[in-house]
């Protein structure tokens, strides 16, 4: 049991914008002193863990207008609707739209893989996306995610792979606002007799509600002939970042699933996936099951339909 | 632009007002937007059902009903309660002093032992019971996945459900 903590100065400033231009004018006045928050789950138990300091301001951005409605669809160019998820739509809400359970199901699967449902009822999308180690991210590197920002100029977006990379080597991210999380349109199948392939995995050291050692999201389509197409993969889990295999992914394009096929595979993932390790998991033993996860469903699909 | 403390207060003030029901009973409480809920329920209110345990929001003791959903209170500020309905195990009870079915369930089948998590695990399955009235198994499971129980493995627990699903069935 945590003792004394009601002893813990505990009393940052909360600020409520009503739009996202005050948002973005607090924080450029109050500069590392003011950070963002919505659902503020994961802050809080860093602040509890220590592992970051509470702040002396917070910028609550679960208040603004246009952020108050959760997910949205907009109707693309060639009309097909692209899915806009507000950054402080909860994880709950996410989890229970028919939209996203159809037409994104590892995102759904995503979902109710994230802690608890009274968590999720508080945390949200945006939250788990900036932590940059959320159970949410392989899925949302599989359907190809942008990112909506506010930089206090003005909005752009950019593609979550991209930013991933550049929260690796700078801050500079924190200082503008995550307005939405953008999933493009899903391409069904084009080719006749092809089935989907969409599994989402995370191991934990507990059956649920427990922290990730690897999690594996992958969607492609597999025919009849067992050939398969439109192969994407994304691996994270602990502290690792998430990414896609991309060598991967090139390796199984157009291929025919077959025992040598897979064989390849496993040693790819080995190769490209860098996990983290700890001293609950090490890094080698991420690597496998990031493959052996991957290899297996790959094993299933090619088996004969019954 | 608002801040959530009282307008034209010093910079660093810490006080500001909490408007919510709590329990049934409307409430206007001077607190800082930034304390956890979980103490302004135990340490302002002396609402001491609500237990404190590993604060991080994994063990599922501090639960209390936000609008009729699933909350920890470790980890909700108390600006995140502005306008809201609260219910703690204390709000769980029937209208006559008597307990919730779902209490007398946990009672009858032996479903806690040290009852430290109990409160937590009866606003879980309140929950539950309002939003699925005949719950799966896996439902049921997941409902319960953020409620840790160190005493009696989850068979009492089980049980409890079973037969709170049961009563709420053969209600009139």
């Amino acid at each position: 049991m945590a003792m004394n903590k009601q002893t813990k100065p505990e009393s940052p400033i909360v600020w409520q914008p009503s739009d996202v231009a005050e948002a973005c004018t607090l924080k450029q006045q109050l500069g590392e002193d003011g950070v963002f928050v919505a659902g503020g789950t994961l802050l809080r138990t860093w602040w509890e863990a220590g592992i970051a300091h509470m702040p002396s301001h917070l910028i609550d951005i679960s208040g603004i207008a246009n952020m108050q409605k959760p997910i949205t669809l907009v109707s693309s160019s060639q009309d097909r609707q692209i899915c806009q998820i507000r950054a402080a739509a909860l994880l709950s809400e996410v989890r229970n739209d028919s939209h996203i359970r159809t037409h994104y199901s590892l995102l759904t699967t995503a979902m109710k893989n994230i802690a608890a449902p009274s968590i999720r009822n508080l945390a949200t999308l945006g939250g788990n996306v900036l932590s940059r180690v959320g159970d949410a991210l392989p899925a949302l590197l599989v359907y190809e995610a942008m990112l909506l920002w506010h930089d206090g100029q003005g909005e752009f977006e950019q593609s979550l792979a991209e930013w991933l990379l550049e929260a690796q080597v700078s801050h500079a991210w924190k200082n503008r606002l995550l307005l939405a999380i953008i999933l493009p349109p899903v391409d069904q199948p084009e080719q006749e007799g092809h089935g989907r392939l969409d599994v989402y995995h995370k191991v934990g050291r507990r059956e649920v509600f427990t922290p990730s050692i690897t999690t594996v999201a992958m969607s492609a389509a597999v025919g009849a002939d067992r050939h398969i197409v439109e192969v994407r993969i994304a691996v994270g889990g602990g502290q690792t970042a998430p990414k896609r295999l991309g060598h991967t992914e090139l390796l199984l394009e157009g291929g025919k699933l077959d025992r040598s096929l897979l064989q390849s595979c496993y040693s790819s993932v080995l190769e490209h996936f860098r996990p983290v390790g700890d001293v609950f998991a090490s890094a080698s033993y991420r690597q496998k099951t990031a493959a052996n996860l991957i290899v297996s469903e790959l094993w299933k699909a090619m088996q004969p339909k019954s | 632009m608002s801040k959530h403390e009282m307008l034209g207060a010093p910079r660093g003030a810490e006080q500001s007002e909490l408007a919510c029901t709590i329990n049934g009973e409307e409430m206007k409480l001077e607190v800082a937007g930034s304390k956890r809920l979980l103490s302004v329920l135990r340490d302002d209110l002396a609402l001491t059902g609500t237990k404190r345990s590993c604060e991080i929001g994994r063990c599922g003791a501090c639960m209390v009903l936000v609008d009729g959903k699933p909350i920890n209170a470790c980890l909700t500020m108390a600006y995140q309660c502005a306008g809201k309905q609260i219910t703690t195990i204390e709000g769980i009870g029937a209208d006559d002093g008597g307990m919730d079915p779902v209490q007398r369930a946990f009672l009858e089948e032996g479903g806690f032992q040290c009852g430290y998590c109990t409160p937590g695990m009866i606003i879980s399955v309140k929950a539950l019971l309002e939003r699925s009235p005949d719950p799966s198994e896996d439902e049921m499971e997941e409902a319960l996945s953020g409620n840790i129980c160190r005493c009696t493995g989850y068979g009492g627990i089980k049980r409890a459900v079973e037969r709170a699903i049961e009563w709420r069935r053969k209600a009139p």
